[in-house]
């Protein structure tokens, strides 16, 4: 049973993570390699927010959330989108120089101190009086449900979540069809950064915050590459999988194995099937 | 009056034999080619006129360059984005160490030897992207790299080599290749050898195979391109060349440490033939300058401005997001790169009073 | 160039350069009067499409500039408006290629415009009118429609854009002369439904000369002849050049060398 608790906190972690990173690239084709520095800087800016603003620990989380949100409309209006056009590996390389920059902004306003990111709740829980759940695990699997409802309902059935879908495909098409590409696509920067921010923060508020942290987030990028890159749907099943695998190692073989397992499975998912569980298969063609 | 009228083959455009047509365009006007032999004079005076720290730095370029070029021919010019560089680096330098080391091969065969390993490792590198494109082939090289650098740091380690294997000066008969000045003309020589190489591969039927690959692979397989055999042939070819640079820079730097060759040194190759110029050889030769020389160029700024404090203490992170910086930079300012920015400049001096190639006659 | 003083669309002396050095075209001036359908013609590589998309808005993705001359749009110039701009004023384009969503089905192809207007289910039943073959595929998806198929989605899609400029770049292109025909057939139907101005590019000028009222032809990227279509379709050197019409039946090869033939553009 505790057992059982722990894969699925681990998945709800692993899907939220993982989000940020297939709704940009559902939008612009672009793998955020920024992302990981971008979750480590903002669970370090929760904590220093939380220090200097007073209340209740929600406060810094709603400040930071919206940070975050605006974070990524910035990194789109002056990064990506004056790239439009340009190869899409020029545009990766741009992210991961991205990602370089914040790493080092990080490290010289927090200097690598591990801090604790504390949610102000220490309360344990007992499930069906078999395992213990701590109040912020829950947080996490609520989060992650509401988040994921909101954002399928979103792409399924609004104008915007449509628009997005489009742009995606063809974007001068899109364009020439009355879209406005610049907002759509930084609309979808900004709900991705937020979403990395809201992973970042329950990450932390889990376990603890360090630049190692990041390594932690790679592992996303293996839950998106299962799912497919594109697929938000395929995002649920993934993280559950590779939450499984990797907590099924460390507990019956080896935790330097569980360490390396969301990589194994992200290699064999690319020889197997590169498209992931539901991602389109024509996106092998097209890359 | 005494009107002579000059022919006109000193043009570039006009060429009267086919041995003229064939010469690389960098030598095919005499204007050309003076300047560069004004260059290689420079070239060749060079460890005359600078100290040997300086000389040390263009002989890390000279390596970073074959490197380089060796990505750039992969990536740029083929279009298989290869995420694995390092590894192919560490697997050059590390059968080199290993070779040297244990069995005492001399270096005019282990340097060989470490390009023969590296086209192995490109061929099995070349495989998945008989299936993968793009970004996936990109993550299946990486995990490649990732198989190496474990493999490796496993021997570092169990083999009891702490921080790396020692590898001596190499030997090519009496002579000992050591110290900085043979080096920087050994490698002078090797970096203008590669770059013809790859030059005239290009130009060959087999690059024009991997840019017709490239370009469009449907239409390529349609007139009969094998595009299978070609990708693989520009995975050997490309790694067994990066090998070869690994190698020659594990006899220069005498050591081959496993903690050197992370996913941050493929990022600086990377950065090295995108802010040059994807596909393009002078851009792979300017870009491994620039970003191999940028560090150097910090620390001096650093000295000479005396930078005291936090940006002192956390050197390091300010370097590498310097870096970034540099790198974000030039992709949005010519993402291009700087062989956009030199041709731009030709083209002014072409064009010139005029801005823009005119329109071709109307048909009268 | 025809005198309109309300010209719905009035391109001056249009310049653009491809890769900051290779100008495509140069000195392009025409003007589109109201209700008219305007054809332009050319060879490949003439620079229609490009004059096309500077019209519409270039997005970065082709290192394309206009380098001089105005393009004015119900007497506004709209040079380097980007796309979604253009198209909001109701000139809209459609492309030669790429012109439906491909993983989207018909019917979310139609729907996908925005602004449509608490009326899009009316509009979009006018759309299966035109075309009743689209609502017989119409859950299919975009990538598995034929040429013709797709065609009539595009103009489909184009229209629930509500234009009252519409350009059309190439769109007998790839189809059957009966297909093209219909199609032509409908275009003419929706002009006057919609009170529409076409703007049609073409290098099927048989075709295209069938429906046109005024017509341009454009040449290495200028244009070196106009008229109304009549004009165009009695001139010597259009019959045979654009239209495959020879003076005399019998064809020596003298005349196959039509480099050396001189096309006399004027009277």
């Amino acid at each position: 049973m505790p057992f059982f608790v722990s894969v699925v906190v681990l998945g709800c972690i692993y899907s939220v993570l993982a989000a940020g990173f297939v709704v940009i690239y559902k939008s612009s084709r672009v793998l955020n390699f920024s992302y990981t520095s971008v979750a480590v800087m903002l669970a370090y800016l929760t904590i220093s927010v939380m220090r200097h603003v007073p209340g209740p620990p929600v406060v810094a989380v709603i400040i930071v959330l919206a940070f975050s949100f605006f974070l990524g409309l910035v990194i789109y209006r002056f990064f990506i989108r004056p790239m439009a056009g340009q190869p899409i590996f020029s545009i990766i390389i741009l992210t991961v120089a991205l990602g370089i920059v914040v790493d080092a902004i990080t490290i010289l306003i927090w200097h690598c101190e591990t801090e604790n990111l504390f949610l102000g709740w220490r309360a344990y829980y007992s499930v069906f009086g078999m395992a213990q759940i701590s109040g912020v695990e829950i947080l996490i699997i609520l989060t992650a449900i509401v988040f994921y409802t909101g954002i399928l309902l979103f792409y399924k059935h609004s104008k915007t979540g449509w628009q997005m879908r489009a742009s995606a495909e063809n974007v001068l098409l899109a364009a020439q069809r009355g879209i406005n590409i610049y907002s759509i696509t930084g609309l979808s920067w900004g709900i991705g950064i937020l979403a990395t921010g809201m992973a970042a923060i329950l990450l932390g508020a889990n376990s603890s915050v360090s630049p190692q942290m990041g390594h932690i987030a790679v592992k996303a990028f293996a839950v998106a590459l299962v799912a497919g890159l594109d697929s938000m749907p395929g995002c649920i099943p993934a993280a559950f999988i590779v939450a499984l695998a990797e907590l099924a190692a460390n507990t019956y073989v080896n935790p330097r194995l569980a360490d390396a397992m969301p990589f194994m499975i992200m290699l064999v998912v690319l020889v197997a099937r590169p498209w992931g569980l539901m991602g389109t298969e024509e996106e092998i063609e097209r890359v | 009056m005494n009107l002579t009228i000059r022919p006109a083959t000193r043009s570039p455009y006009l060429k009267t034999s086919y041995t003229k047509d064939m010469i690389i365009n960098a030598f095919a006007t005499p204007f050309r080619r003076k300047w560069a032999v004004a260059g290689v004079c420079l070239l060749l005076a060079a460890p005359f006129i600078f100290g040997s720290y300086i000389i040390h730095i263009a002989n890390l370029i000279a390596i970073a360059a074959i490197s380089a070029l060796a990505l750039n021919l992969l990536s740029g010019n083929a279009g298989l984005l290869s995420l694995g560089h390092a590894g192919f680096l560490a697997a050059g330098a590390f059968t080199t160490a290993i070779f040297t080391v244990r069995f005492g091969v001399p270096f005019w065969v282990v340097v060989p030897m470490s390009a023969v390993v590296g086209a192995f490792l490109g061929l099995v590198a070349g495989l998945p992207s008989l299936r993968l494109k793009g970004m996936y082939l990109g993550l299946s090289t990486l995990a490649l790299h990732y198989v190496i650098i474990y493999a490796l740091s496993e021997y570092q380690f169990y083999g009891g080599f702490g921080f790396g294997i020692p590898v001596k000066d190499p030997h090519i008969g009496p002579l000992v290749l050591a110290g900085e000045k043979p080096w920087y003309y050994f490698l002078c020589a090797l970096v203008f050898l590669v770059a013809l190489f790859i030059k005239n591969l290009l130009r060959s039927r087999v690059g024009r195979a991997w840019i017709a690959i490239h370009n469009r692979d449907i239409a390529a397989e349609i007139i009969g391109i094998n595009i299978g055999y070609y990708k693989i042939l520009a995975f050997m070819v490309s790694t067994s060349l990066t090998s070869f640079a690994g190698s020659l820079y594990a006899f220069y730097t005498n050591v081959a440490a496993v903690d050197e060759y992370t996913f941050g040194m493929t990022i600086s190759y990377l950065a090295m033939i995108i802010v040059g110029g994807l596909g393009s050889i002078l851009g792979s030769l300017m870009g491994a300058f620039l970003i191999v020389s940028l560090p150097f160029v910090m620390i001096y700024l650093i000295d000479l401005l005396e930078v005291t404090g936090a940006i002192k203490d956390y050197f390091f992170a300010v370097q590498t997001g310097l870096f970034g910086v540099v790198i974000i930079v030039f992709l949005l300012a010519e993402p291009l790169g700087l062989a956009e920015i030199w041709r731009r400049i030709q083209v002014y001096f072409q064009l010139w009073p005029f801005r823009y190639k005119p329109l071709s006659v109307t048909k009268r | 160039m025809q005198q309109t003083d309300n010209a719905i669309l009035k391109v001056n002396k249009l310049e653009v350069v491809y890769n900051h050095v290779s100008t495509a075209i140069q000195g392009v001036s025409f003007a589109v009067a109201p209700g008219q359908i305007f054809t332009l013609l050319g060879a490949n590589g003439a620079g229609k499409t490009t004059t096309l998309r500077a019209v519409s808005g270039f997005l970065g993705a082709d290192n394309a500039d206009i380098t001089d001359g105005d393009i004015f749009y119900l007497d506004q110039r709209i040079n380097d408006l980007p796309p979604h701009k253009v198209a909001h004023r109701a000139a809209v384009l459609v492309p030669e290629r790429n012109k439906v969503f491909e993983t989207l089905t018909v019917e979310e192809n139609l729907e996908m415009p925005p602004n449509q207007g608490a009326d899009r289910k009316q509009k979009q039943a006018k759309i299966y009118e035109y075309f009743p073959r689209l609502y017989e595929r119409r859950r299919h998806r975009g990538a598995f429609l034929s040429g013709g198929e797709r065609q009539m989605l595009a103009i489909g899609q184009a229209l629930l854009c509500s234009p009252k400029l519409l350009m059309l770049d190439e769109v007998s292109m790839g189809l059957s002369p009966l297909l093209v025909s219909q199609i032509l057939a409908s275009l003419i139907r929706m002009k006057n439904d919609l009170d529409l101005t076409i703007l049609l590019v073409e290098q099927n000028a048989a075709a295209a000369l069938e429906i046109a009222d005024y017509a341009a032809i454009m040449e290495n990227g200028r244009i070196v002849f106009d008229g109304t279509s009549q004009k165009l379709l009695s001139h010597g050197d259009v019959k045979e050049f654009y239209l495959g019409i020879r003076q005399n039946s019998k064809a020596s090869y003298a005349d196959v060398k039509q480099y050396r033939r001189t096309r006399r553009w004027w009277g």
